[in-house]
């Protein structure tokens, strides 16, 4: 992690976060704008359907500007606005149960919109994302969650404690299930999304860097220099 | 190193929490065992896939329209909360003054003497009157809780006032809280 970057930002947020709570409208679609990415992809990930992700986010916005004011500025807005994008989209994924809807039933997979550099490889990426969605909606929404918020946001088993709200031994096990799951999920389904040993280090080497930029590895990176 | 032992270790190993110590073990009993070694290389390959997968990035102009979602809902709630409580003041004082009438019996025809008042030929007597006859209902509603507090249908009514106006409440919220959604939704 780049520490001077995450303070910066850090102190950044707090700023937009005050300026908010003052009534300044610019300062809340700040954080909006910076979010606007992380918060969509978690609903993503979570629901499976783009348009709902986008209702969701939508929703957890709202309650975030609802909640302003319960903000405690010692704990990382991150942590905070992921929390209430996690809790939505568990209660969501409970009500879509409750509804007796199943995957099945679940509209059709729209494409992604890939950070890919050139076309085809562009189109290859935004194919496979699609597919590896579909592995990741089989997995149970408890341990799909600490799964999406260890890979996409980097974060750290105290981090996702601090999120979920469940405790440390809780995420450990959810994380390890998760895992093994989804490792028997792609073996069934998509074996040919496992990547070969020269790959795997290939992407390890690439991947590294983007996740230096924190919370939401690239999104969030790109949103704030947006701004 | 047992087979158990190694799956915990798997964790650790994948998120960079593993001792040297404890590495050197691990590889050894990788050599040996051929399913744990097996569920190792799946797990560093789910490992692989999951770092690699790409953050979903939403519509081009979804920020702007969530912050204008959210900064609109918190315009109308402060537009709602003010007409609420004073709904809600309202409802307390009527069923105040419903329940001081009721038990005080002979002002409730005070109260309806007060409708008849425009329609007196005199309307200052009737309005000096009805101040009159509100004054003494006031005095009387007093009088009514004062004594009515000790007496045994005090409480049994004060909670039955209670649970109604939660009840208007509770209905009056849920109300809301739809056209709240509905607005959201577009």
């Amino acid at each position: 992690m780049n520490d001077p970057d995450m303070a910066a930002r850090q102190h950044q947020e707090r700023m937009w976060v005050e300026a908010a709570l003052a009534g300044d409208e610019r300062a809340f679609e700040q954080l909006v704008a910076a979010y606007a990415t992380p918060v969509y992809n978690l609903a993503y990930r979570m629901l499976g359907d783009p348009a709902e992700a986008e209702d969701a986010a939508q929703e957890t916005f709202i309650r975030v500007y609802r909640r302003l004011h319960t903000y405690d500025p010692s704990r990382k807005f991150s942590s905070w606005i992921l929390s209430i994008a996690s809790h939505h989209c568990i209660d969501r994924l409970r009500r879509r149960r409750h509804r007796h809807v199943s995957l099945e039933e679940m509209p059709p997979w729209k494409p992604l919109v890939s950070q890919a550099p050139d076309p085809e490889e562009r189109a290859v990426a935004r194919d496979e994302s699609a597919r590896l969605q579909a592995l990741l909606d089989d997995l149970p929404p408890d341990y799909r969650l600490p799964l999406v918020l260890h890979y996409w946001y980097g974060l750290s088993y105290n981090e996702i404690c601090e999120v979920t709200g469940l405790s440390l031994s809780a995420v450990k096990t959810r994380l390890h299930r998760a895992r093994l799951k989804f490792a028997d999920i792609m073996r069934a389904r998509a074996p040919d999304l496992i990547p070969s040993a020269g790959e795997r280090r290939k992407r390890a080497a690439r991947k590294a860097p983007a996740e230096a930029n924190g919370v939401g590895r690239a999104g969030t990176a790109d949103a704030h220099r947006a701004v | 190193m047992t087979c158990q032992e190694a799956q915990e270790h798997m964790m650790g190993a994948l998120d960079g929490h593993m001792p040297d110590t404890e590495r050197l073990r691990f590889q050894d009993h990788l050599q040996l065992c051929r399913e744990c070694a097996q569920t190792w290389l799946a797990l560093q390959q789910v490992d692989a896939v999951l770092r690699a997968a790409p953050m979903a990035t939403p519509p081009a102009n979804f920020a702007r329209r969530a912050s204008r979602a959210a900064l609109e809902t918190g315009q109308r709630q402060h537009r709602i909360v003010g007409p609420l409580l004073l709904g809600v003041g309202g409802l307390l004082v009527s069923l105040l003054f419903v329940f001081s009438a009721l038990l005080s019996g002979g002002s409730m025809v005070a109260v309806l003497t007060l409708l008849l008042f425009g329609q007196l030929p005199g309307m200052t007597e009737a309005l000096i009157e009805g101040m009159w006859l509100l004054l003494r209902m006031v005095w009387v509603a007093v009088d009514v809780w004062r004594t009515a507090f000790w007496g045994p249908l005090f409480w049994p009514v004060v909670a039955l006032v209670a649970f109604s106006a939660a009840i208007w409440l509770a209905m009056t919220y849920i109300t809301l809280r739809r056209s709240w959604a509905a607005a959201t939704v577009r």
